[in-house]
């Protein structure tokens, strides 16, 4: 890490006498320095994260094999494409037509037996009978149309909604652990998990949530990874704390999701989300404790949260901070801050200094 | 991108063969070993073709892992297994004739010219790393994975993660900012 330059080090000694313009400004130069730390790793972990739809692309892959390399060193289908351990939960297998029909496995293509017309491209699996079919569909997009007054009861099934049909077009996109029905001709049905069935007319929509945490949970890691839009990522979050409760560790992951997404556009909330994340003692306390400490106002104006830092995560860097604050009221504290510190990381120079001043021996008064 | 946490009922049954089980492993799991190939492996390679076969391996040899606090582990050097046979046969492919050399376009580096730029800069400074330290930086500087976890994952004491880490980001950083 940048040690400060001298002329700096000569501020902050400076500074130690209680001035408190030096003060301000070593702590300028600090927060500098550690914003600058903050953006270069901000840019490497946005740029080194995998593509949107990756997971999904690895998915078929599994379950279908991976494309043939065509390179010169000579094309090889390397893996065999039945792959029992995972097609046993994902397979796509459609039975169309008659009962006593041979199953067809079709994907992205449209199948139709006069009465059902079905576009598939995503994964999922068909039960039920040819007179009441019941699509239970995983992930992706799923378009339907079904002939009206043909005596057809179909249903499609995913574990956050359930959509009966009787004559109409739709589609059902099921990705991020939502899902989202889309009426094109007729009405739907749609029963979002947890709630009563709510009849939607074409043209309309419904978008189902799960009504579970961890589930939830598990949608607002999957919305982070897609990069979507922040209010639909705060939604999932807020429903997701408002069903966890206040603790336990599916609550604290949401916190930290919430502290994440809040603090480039609200960071009065984002610090109160991650100083309730440290509370409740989850596994990312050092993370959360420097994202407090780096949205917290400047200097000692920020003590509070320095000191909520320093309790969850004695050593951290941020009690070089807290222990520049208490120095002058409470020199042993100061000591003991800096004495439990880790790695002082970009304030290696002030808790050098700091140091330097508490071994001083005292002078003159 | 971390893989939520799956049951340790589920994880044992998993191992066992439990079919469901396996497959809830590896859907908790893609997103991980994905952004791990991504990372370790960088733009030469095909990331998400070798997270399938990381996952294939998975499915395939589940029965070798014995203690399920050792999955992270096992998926990680896995992953580091397949990472390097990627680089070295891309690495092969640009030299033996006849061979096309597979510059993989990912929907991340698409018609943003300052996105690229930051990413050119960003691989280019991981690919100067020792592929040890490329670990440290992705599991503790890239994830915020603590010293004992990463620890954990890559069965090296915890001391020598943080010694690790603290090079690898100094050197990470200065190639960075010797190409801004």
């Amino acid at each position: 890490m940048t040690d400060l330059d001298p002329d700096d080090k000569d501020a902050f000694l400076a500074a130690t006498s209680g001035d408190e313009l030096q003060q301000m400004r070593i702590t300028t130069v600090v927060r500098a320095e550690l914003d600058r730390m903050r953006a270069i790793r901000a840019t490497a972990r946005d740029v080194t994260d995998a593509a949107p739809g990756a997971v999904h692309r690895v998915r078929r892959r599994l379950v279908h094999g991976p494309v043939p390399r065509t390179d010169g060193l000579g094309a090889a289908l390397r893996w065999p494409v039945a792959l029992g351990a995972v097609a046993a939960a994902v397979v796509i297998a459609f039975v169309v037509g008659r009962p006593d029909g041979p199953p067809i496995h079709r994907l992205g293509q449209r199948l139709g037996s006069g009465d059902v017309a079905l576009q598939l491209d995503g994964l999922g699996t068909v039960g039920g009978t040819p007179e009441a079919p019941e699509i239970r569909w995983e992930s992706g997009r799923l378009a339907v149309e079904v002939t009206p007054n043909r005596g057809v009861h179909l249903a499609v099934v995913t574990p956050e909604a359930t959509v009966r049909v009787i004559g109409t077009a739709f589609t059902v996109d099921r990705a991020a652990f939502a899902t989202l029905v889309n009426v094109t001709h007729g009405t739907v049905e749609v029963t979002c998990a947890g709630e009563p069935p709510v009849r939607v007319p074409a043209p309309g929509a419904r978008t189902c949530l799960p009504d579970d945490p961890a589930a939830l949970l598990r949608r607002v890691t999957a919305l982070r990874r897609d990069g979507a839009p922040v209010d639909e990522r705060l939604a999932s979050i807020d429903a997701g704390l408002a069903a966890a409760g206040t603790s336990g560790p599916i609550a604290a992951e949401l916190l930290a999701h919430r502290a994440e997404v809040l603090g480039p556009i609200r960071p009065g909330d984002a610090i109160d989300a991650a100083l309730r994340y440290l509370a409740l003692g989850g596994p990312r306390q050092a993370e959360m404790a420097e994202l407090a400490v780096g949205l917290a106002p400047a200097g000692c104006a920020g003590e509070p949260v320095l000191e909520r830092a320093v309790m969850a995560v004695p050593s951290g860097w941020w009690a070089v901070s807290l222990a520049a604050c208490v120095i002058d009221r409470d020199p042993d504290r100061a000591r003991r801050l800096l004495d439990q510190v880790d790695d002082p990381g970009p304030l290696a120079a002030l808790a050098s200094a700091l140091s330097a001043s508490l071994s001083a021996p005292p002078g003159p008064r | 991108m971390r893989a939520y946490r799956v049951e340790d009922h589920v994880i044992d049954a998993a191992l066992a063969g439990d079919e469901d089980a396996l497959a809830e492993m590896t859907e908790a799991w893609l997103p991980t070993v994905i952004q791990w190939c991504v990372r370790l492996g960088g733009p030469s390679i095909d990331a998400e073709e070798a997270a399938t076969d990381v996952m294939m391996t998975f499915v395939r040899r589940h029965h070798t892992i014995h203690d399920r606090r050792r999955v992270s582990a096992w998926l990680f050097a896995t992953c580091r297994r397949t990472v390097a046979n990627y680089r070295r046969s891309a690495w092969w492919r640009r030299w033996l004739p006849g061979a096309s050399y597979d510059t993989v376009t990912t929907d991340a580096l698409d018609a943003d010219l300052d996105r690229a730029e930051r990413a050119d800069r960003v691989f280019a400074a991981l690919e100067g790393l020792k592929a040890r330290d490329r670990e440290v930086l992705t599991l503790c500087y890239l994830e915020d994975r603590s010293l004992l976890e990463a620890a954990q994952i890559l069965e090296i004491p915890e001391g020598t993660v943080k010694s690790r880490l603290s090079s690898a980001r100094d050197r990470f950083r200065r190639r960075y900012e010797a190409r801004s």
